[in-house]
């Protein structure tokens, strides 16, 4: 493996001082899951490698009336191992449990994953789809970015020299609100997602109408992408397969997905449609409070 | 400071760096004797070791153990060439087959995908710390005795994976189990000799529990 | 249960408790239920059928075992192997100098350190292989011929230096245009991979045939196949193709070797074969055979993929040019790109029964991808491909074809499950046409003793009827099979099981257990069914053998650990062994009660004389040295050959039919095992290879671009199944003894992997309707299937 130095800080204005200092040469090291498998590959040549891990709100994990805060290098064992999370921000817990393996859980983080900006990355979508907001410090300061605006493209995103991705908020969920994140891949475990989507509703009192939701995908765009029109769809409707049909079809309609070893764009394209259906009803059974039947894979 | 001199000069810190722009501007070297320790750094930069070793501090198997490693030495690199641990096994190197697995403060990790010095101050478990002496744990008596192993090379990181399962859940299913120890593959047995070794040795460490 | 030595039984604080902590009861019970017995416990045998804890097995659950990667000398360099990144290109020139002044480098090397090698074919017990060519997939002359192609070595005095030395080589390419398949291989106007590669038809060459991609050419005939097809009431003809696959065993390959100041070269080594690896290393870097010697370490498992050379003979000149022993190891990319794999095919398969489900005739074309140089196992893939059935008039026609892929190597009844998936498939279709029942049509159809296949050999006496009737009279498919999208299929295999070389010594020791050394090397605990062989033979526990594997020096000639032949041939060796021993050992008891020998026999572990008079093994054991020296028995075995070995299977799957993924729901795997002697290590042999034949039949491929070059090296996008992919795999061992051995042993190592693929795409068809004929069948692959139905 390349050589490089390594540091880490206990301050997030360390850190920052650390990673400006490089003009890029510099990358922040969290669960090291991507990040060292990149650097022996060569894909990644980093002069110093700064560990995060040690810094305090890069580890913040609450969950509380105004919402959640995720810190960026909380790994996802944490996520998917927490209570509210699992009950409130379900999708998050869903795609904690399927990024690698165990142990990969054990070390790689949603703001890692994030961060890669891969299309495909499994924590994105649902991030999306619960309207998080990234926070950035930087040298300038602090500043809040959409999870829908992080990414730009692939291994791309919003974050300048210098810039550190600290935590996501989200906004506490509706009543009645449930969320799912699946993938579509061959194996069914340890893969990347050939297509996924994440989805977050909310029902009326009645549980019956969908009266908010928001639908993202991945894997089908250079980004990950929120599906503005597919949610639209839905809003005052039943989630009937009629409905389904609509949403899957507006879905679709704004994939534009590549072809390569993991799959043709006509068949990404295909299963965009398959798992916005599947996914949207079972966000909709969590949000009527029933217990989704779920194996990850299946 | 330039970023490749705080490299050089070994400058972690602003106070180091402050350190050495005090020593420059206060004028106490002669510009040429500047140029050669210069030169000299540009030299060590091109050498292959750049970065100074570390020190780290851990604890491995209940044992206090410290060792030198380059940063880009991962923690499996470092148990098996430096600690001549080579109980844990090399697969392949990116974190998706498992047999590398150890546990890094309790929980299961890939150590491939882990820096050494990430390792400071952690507690490390291996393969050579699961048996009790010369008596073997649970996991491995039912490793042996259900033929859960053709080769062996993935056992270790089965047997760590199977550790860390049992710790945080006792009564596990067979679909549990599957799930579980997905990250880890094998490629001799079809798994099923494995799967039932891993509940055995649940039901086994049950026992060992009541009794 | 019983109580053996291998394992210590107790506990410091509890004495009245076994080591785990139970009662002797209870810990039966788990045990009971960790171990499938499929079969009835039979009692013909006192050892032969029992379950003992395999005498490795402590040192692998500790991590004790040393594997070719744990090897640690003093002085020792690490080497890095640099690789094509092209396909198909010219190598013009290689620049080392700039690696060479790197601090730290000790030695760099490229083909031109390496003797010429005349086109001398060799033999190495699974395949053999042309000299030249295996020197120049070593190391590549004048032609990178595939992505991975090693060009250029070199050690340091650790891996990081020496990777970082390996990126300053350069190398000058000049690409050509990479030819990745079969069929387009063929053509007259395709690029020529190999100017010395002319192809021979049934092992001649023809005079004026031109260099080609096309090595060779087979043709074998049985019976009048168009007479036979005018009898056929329905023919079947159908396409198939199948991708690239590797074994995909988890241990990298690996070698240390020290090239000694007296010329004598050591070898440490993960390998299926010692003797094989003393031979190639030797002849690559130009030394007698007798100067190498091979120290076989722990194999992490081979499949077929670990007994041609990479490594050695690298490490071998990297070693003389530095006076130190140098490590080699490669990584998982180097292992896909390089290494392995099995040939993608193309065949078509024609089948003609007639109305009362009898099959009259076949046919089948079939070409395989040799990868660089020639070599893929089209031969037997001729051979096995209507070898389970008895069909008077047939033909088969194959070819063996280079393409710009790392030279294919054995794995796993190499050829077999390619040309199974066709056939399988075909006889499906015939009986769904005809509407009978598959496994009353294979039992109307089967292959049995005197049946002759369309190469030419009679079988004796063999199994095949037995597994397809365990199958049918299963509980699992006689159940029935109930939901959406789900179906069932069933399919068998063949493969031949080889005989060849082996040797071991036995020597007894004076507290009444036997040392055993033997030159097969354990893959997965052949160790234990060698020594318990020969613990059946002397009337003694199998814990009282202790056997190892030794290196070259130490051990007379064995061939390979492949082939499904070690507990068959090293088997035979040790019988052999024990019976030398018995004779030695009824020489001493007659000295020691001063009778005439021909007084004396050896029964089950008793030396009983005259007038009463006996011993156990282990009285006379302490005694021996009363009258003599050590007792050492010697068995070697050479001519004998198997019988062959046959498996059926049966398989549930459900098909989501809008994504097209196949979930197994249920699998059960019936196999002629001839007498199985450890029942937990056949039932491991079935059950991993059934489920490395899920993985050939559902996602494993190599995936390559338009250059040539594999885009999924590693074991994230080359999807081998994983535990949360695969049910409990039920297994049947059908015992149908075969006469030359005499326990009447059938290897069982490989045929379990031939019918996956046939039987789950019988299965698709069942649940969805869609005959799927291209491996893998992925889920775009099945759901295109699906979509277009």
């Amino acid at each position: 493996m390349r050589d490089f130095d390594y540091a880490a800080p206990t301050t997030l204005a360390d850190a920052v001082t650390l990673l400006s200092r490089g003009n890029g040469a510099a990358r922040p090291l969290a669960g090291g899951t991507d990040l060292i498998d990149h650097v022996r590959t060569g894909r990644l040549a980093p002069d110093t490698v700064v560990d995060i891990k040690k810094i305090a709100e890069l580890n913040v994990l609450e969950a509380g009336p105004t919402g959640l805060r995720l810190g960026a290098a909380v790994p996802c064992y944490r996520v998917y191992g927490h209570a509210a999370i699992v009950s409130d921000y379900s999708a998050l817990a869903d795609s904690g449990h399927i990024i690698g393996g165990v142990q990969i859980q054990s070390r790689a983080s949603f703001g890692g994953n994030v961060c890669n900006s891969g299309p495909a990355a499994d924590s994105t979508p649902s991030l999306i789809a619960l309207g998080a907001m990234c926070v950035i410090a930087g040298p300038k300061g602090t500043r809040e970015v959409p999870a829908e605006e992080f990414c730009t493209g692939p291994g791309k995103n919003v974050l300048q020299p210098g810039e550190l991705l600290v935590e996501f908020r989200m906004p506490a969920p509706a009543k009645n609100s449930g969320s799912h994140y699946r993938r579509f891949i061959p194996r069914n475990e340890m893969d990347i997602a050939v297509v996924s989507v994440a989805a977050s509703v909310t029902l009326d009192d009645a549980k019956q109408k969908i009266i908010a939701a928001r639908i993202s995908l991945g894997a089908v765009a250079p980004k990950p992408l929120l599906a503005t029109d597919a949610a639209a769809v839905l809003i005052g409707q039943s989630p009937t397969d009629d409905v389904l049909a609509k949403a899957a079809d507006a879905a679709r309609k704004i994939a534009t997905p590549i072809t390569d070893m993991r799959g043709t764009a006509e068949y990404r394209t295909h299963l965009v449609g398959v798992l916005v259906t599947r996914v949207v009803q079972a966000a909709v059974t969590r949000a009527k409070g029933e217990k989704l039947d779920y194996r990850p894979g299946h | 400071m330039c970023h490749w001199l705080c490299q050089c000069l070994g400058v972690r810190s602003k106070k180091d760096e402050e350190h050495w722009q005090s020593q420059w501007h206060t004028g106490n070297r002669e510009r040429h004797d500047l140029l050669r320790i210069m030169a000299t750094i540009r030299q060590i930069q091109k050498a292959p070791t750049m970065s100074k070793k570390r020190v780290v501090s851990t604890t491995i198997n209940g044992n206090a153990t410290e060792f030198l490693c380059e940063p880009r030495q991962t923690l499996l690199e470092v148990l098996r060439s430096v600690l001549n641990m080579t109980g844990t096994k090399e697969g392949c190197t990116n974190g998706n087959c498992g047999s590398c697995t150890v546990l890094l403060n309790g929980r299961p990790v890939t150590s491939c995908l882990v820096l050494a010095v990430e390792a400071d101050g952690a507690s490390v478990r291996t393969i050579e710390g699961v048996a009790c002496g010369s008596h073997l744990d649970p996991v491995q008596q039912c490793f042996l005795e259900g033929a859960a192993l053709q080769c062996g090379i993935c056992t270790p990181g089965f047997i760590m994976q199977t550790e860390a399962l049992l710790e945080q859940n006792g009564h596990p299913t067979e679909a549990d189990v599957r799930f579980h120890l997905a990250g880890n593959l094998c490629r001799c047995t079809g798994y099923d000799k494995i799967v039932r070794s891993v509940l055995a040795a649940a039901e086994l460490k049950r026992c060992e529990a009541t009794t | 249960m019983r109580q053996h030595a291998l394992v210590n039984h107790r506990r410091p604080k509890n004495e009245d408790r076994t080591l785990i902590g139970l009662p002797v009861a209870e810990r039966q019970g788990y045990l009971q239920r960790i171990r499938t017995m499929a079969t009835s416990e039979k009692r013909k045998y006192k050892v032969i059928g029992t379950r003992p804890i395999r005498h490795d097995g402590v040192d692998k659950v500790t991590g004790r075992a040393q594997y070719g990667a744990d090897v640690r000398l003093t002085g020792m360099l690490h080497g890095v192997v640099l690789r094509s990144p092209h396909a198909h290109a010219k190598i013009k020139s290689i620049d080392t100098s700039a690696a060479a002044a790197l601090p730290g480098v000790r030695a760099i090397v490229t083909s031109a350190d390496f003797p010429d090698q005349v086109g001398r074919i060799v033999e190495l017990g699974e395949g053999a292989v042309n000299m030249r060519h295996l020197s120049a997939n070593v190391m590549a002359h004048d032609k990178a011929l595939y992505k991975g192609h090693a060009v250029a070595a070199v050690a340091a005095d650790s891996i990081h230096i020496a990777e970082e030395a390996a990126k300053l080589i350069k190398v000058d390419y000049e690409p050509l245009p990479p030819v990745m398949e079969v069929i387009g291989a063929m053509r007259d106007d395709a690029p020529v991979l190999n100017d010395d590669v002319r192809m021979t038809e049934m092992g001649t060459v023809k005079p004026d045939a031109k260099a080609s991609n096309v090595a060779a050419k087979f043709l074998f005939t049985k019976g009048d196949v168009n007479a036979g097809f005018a009898k056929a009431d329905i023919i079947i003809e159908r396409e198939f193709r199948t991708a690239t696959v590797h074994q995909g065993y988890i241990e990298p390959h690996n070698a240390t070797v020290l090239w000694n100041a007296d010329g004598k070269v050591t070898v440490w080594i993960s390998t299926q074969g010692t003797f094989s690896v003393r031979q190639q290393t030797a002849e690559l870097v130009g030394i007698p055979v007798s100067d190498v010697k091979v120290i076989p370490m722990e194999i992490g498992g081979g499949f077929g993929g670990k007994i041609s050379v990479y490594l050695p003979p690298v490490a071998a000149i990297l070693s003389r040019k530095t006076g130190k022993p140098v490590q080699l190891l490669m990584d998982r990319a180097a292992v896909f790109e390089a290494t392995g794999p099995t040939p993608g095919s193309f065949m078509r398969v024609k089948v003609g029964a007639t109305r009362d489900g009898k099959i009259v005739a076949g046919d089948a074309w079939i070409a395989f991808e040799a990868g660089a140089f020639p070599g893929s196992p089209i031969a037997p893939g001729c051979m096995c491909v209507f070898s389970c059935y008895d069909i008077p008039d047939a033909r088969v026609e194959g070819y063996d074809v280079c393409v710009n892929k790392p030279r294919s190597n054995a794995y796993r009844a190499p050829g077999s499950t390619q040309v199974a998936f066709a056939m399988e498939t075909v006889v499906d279709e015939i009986c769904e046409k005809l509407g009978v029942d598959a496994a009353e049509f294979r039992i109307k159809n089967a292959a049995k003793e005197g049946t002759r296949r369309v190469d030419g050999p009679v079988y004796n006496r063999i199994g095949m009827l037995e597994t397809v009737e365990a199958i049918r009279d299963s509980e699992h498919y006689q159940s029935k099979l109930t939901g959406p999208n789900r179906g069932r299929g069933i399919a068998t295999g063949f493969w031949f099981n080889a005989g060849l070389k082996s040797a071991v010594v036995a020597t007894v020791n004076l507290d009444g257990t036997v040392s055993l050394i033997e030159g097969s090397t354990d893959i997965g605990g052949s160790r234990t069914g060698i020594a318990m062989q020969l613990a059946e033979t002397l009337g003694i526990t199998a814990e009282a053998v202790k056997p190892q594997v030794a290196d070259t020096d130490s051990i007379g000639y064995t061939d390979v650990t492949g082939g499904s032949r070690v507990t068959f041939a090293t088997g035979i060796a040790a019988v052999n062994a024990a019976k030398e021993i018995q004779q030695q050992m009824v020489e001493r008891a007659a000295l020691l009660w001063e009778v005439d020998a021909s007084t004396v026999k050896y029964d089950d572990g008793k030396i009983i004389g005259p007038a009463s008079k006996s011993f156990t093994f282990a009285e006379l054991a302490a005694k021996i040295h009363e009258v003599g020296g050590a007792i050492i028995g010697h068995g070697t075995s050479s001519a004998a050959e198997q019988g062959g070995a046959f498996g059926t299977h049966c398989v549930d799957v459900e098909v989501d039919p809008d994504t097209g993924k196949v979930q197994i729901l249920r699998y059960t795997i019936a196999q002629d095992a001839g007498t199985a002697i450890h029942p937990s290590y056949v039932e491991g042999q079935m059950q991993g290879g059934v489920v490395q034949g899920i993985g050939w039949a559902l996602n494993e491929e190599y995936f390559y671009d338009d250059k040539g070059v594999m885009r999924n090296a590693t074991f994230l996008d080359y999807r081998i199944p994983t535990c949360y992919d695969v049910p409990m795999i039920e297994t049947i061992i059908v015992e149908v003894p075969d006469p030359a051995h005499p326990y009447g042993v059938r290897g069982v190592g490989e045929v379990p992997i031939c019918p996956p693929p046939a039987a789950i795409a019988n299965a698709i068809h069942a649940a969805v309707g869609v005959r799927m004929r291209d491996l893998p069948m992925s889920p775009p692959k099945v759901c295109a299937a699906i979509l277009q139905k």
